[in-house]
């Protein structure tokens, strides 16, 4: 029975928390390993978890595992990380453009540009960011995932936003220049 | 808030305006600000083009292989368990509790310790014995109800706590008895 409760569970939120460390952390081996270590933090404290915030909760445990995950990172990462991000990019869907190859080429350098800018945000705000942009997540939400106040999470987004101009605003510089 | 966005320019507000997250009259001093700040007015489209890009952003399918994984780890390992309510549990407690409580109050009640030895027989060697076995099959009760409970219980509290203090004071009441009964 609490195995089957689990499988929807997991099967219902499995593709959030993926795409939540992807965006964090930038590869897809690292989301792996933290969705999967995510579920197994789930099943363990599957009977402890008020089903209403469960997704807040696996937003939160999310969020803790790539963030430990990035301080692993930093002292091993180096080079090759840009290199894979590039790489990822181009294995990302490019939403209709199949048959453009021009608009294709195009949505993936956007594509590339956006992920680089999150890339750029401090953690906190890039975990805000992708919850708010990606995941539709509410602002109350967010709070509860990562208990902060509401109002902290409104000054984030308003920041995080405004970082996100000025990052892709520099990378046209950059590219223009 | 009103004085924010009259006053000034709405800074936070605007993404949550943006994002449909204000109240009714946050939302009403944040339009009428746009309506006279053309600065804010050009903020609020890029912030919503920029919103608009990000959310055409994909979504990503997690591999297959990380949930089969999971689903053999977690065949191999238990859940915590929550901390339940259990019904013979608290039936025990409650059992022990009574029992506890009616062996204190009968003591109280009749402070066999405190009473004058009696110049007189008062009872009877058969009433003696008889006082001595309901003593020793109510103390045996108590001493059982809280053997079922000290497993869950902090070990060893109850028997040192509660056992051990009343078992004393129930041995002194029936010494009281007997010797007042063997003095008849």
């Amino acid at each position: 029975m609490r195995r089957a409760q689990f499988t929807e569970v997991v099967l219902a939120h499995k593709d959030r928390i993926y795409t939540q460390a992807y965006y964090l952390l930038g590869n897809r081996p690292d989301a792996e390993d933290v969705t999967q270590e995510v579920l197994l933090r789930a099943w363990q404290n599957f009977e402890q978890i008020r089903r209403p915030t469960l997704g807040a909760w696996l937003m939160r445990v999310t969020h803790n595992v790539c963030i430990d995950t990035l301080r692993r990172q930093k002292i091993r990462r180096a080079v090759a990380e840009n290199r894979k991000l590039e790489e990822e990019a181009e294995r990302l869907p490019a939403g209709g453009a199949e048959n453009d190859p021009q608009r294709g080429a195009e949505q993936r350098e956007l594509l590339e540009h956006l992920q680089e800018a999150i890339r750029r945000l401090p953690a906190r705000l890039r975990s805000i960011i992708v919850m708010r942009e990606l995941m539709d997540m509410r602002y109350e939400e967010i709070s509860m995932a990562l208990d902060i106040p509401l109002n902290s999470v409104k000054v984030y987004i308003h920041r995080g936003r405004r970082l996100l101009r000025a990052a892709l605003g520099e990378m046209t510089e950059e590219l223009e220049g | 808030m009103s004085g924010r966005t009259r006053g000034s320019h709405p800074g936070p507000l605007l993404d949550a305006y943006l994002d449909g997250e204000l109240g009714r009259r946050q939302r009403r001093d944040v339009e009428r600000h746009l309506h006279t700040c053309p600065r804010c007015r050009a903020e609020l489209e890029a912030r919503a083009a920029l919103r608009a890009r990000m959310r055409a952003m994909p979504l990503l399918s997690c591999p297959e292989g990380v949930v089969a994984r999971v689903q053999a780890m977690t065949a191999r390992q238990p859940t915590k368990r929550r901390l339940a309510f259990r019904p013979r549990l608290a039936w025990r407690l409650a059992l022990a509790g009574a029992t506890v409580a009616v062996a204190v109050l009968l003591l109280v009640r009749y402070e066999p310790w405190q009473r004058p030895m009696p110049e007189e027989a008062a009872y009877s060697p058969e009433q003696v014995m008889q006082a001595r076995r309901d003593a020793e099959r109510a103390l045996a009760y108590v001493s059982y109800a809280l053997q079922l409970t000290q497993q869950t219980l902090e070990q060893e509290v109850l028997p040192a706590q509660v056992v051990k203090p009343l078992r004393r004071g129930v041995s002194t009441a029936l010494g009281v008895l007997t010797e007042s009964g063997g003095q008849r």
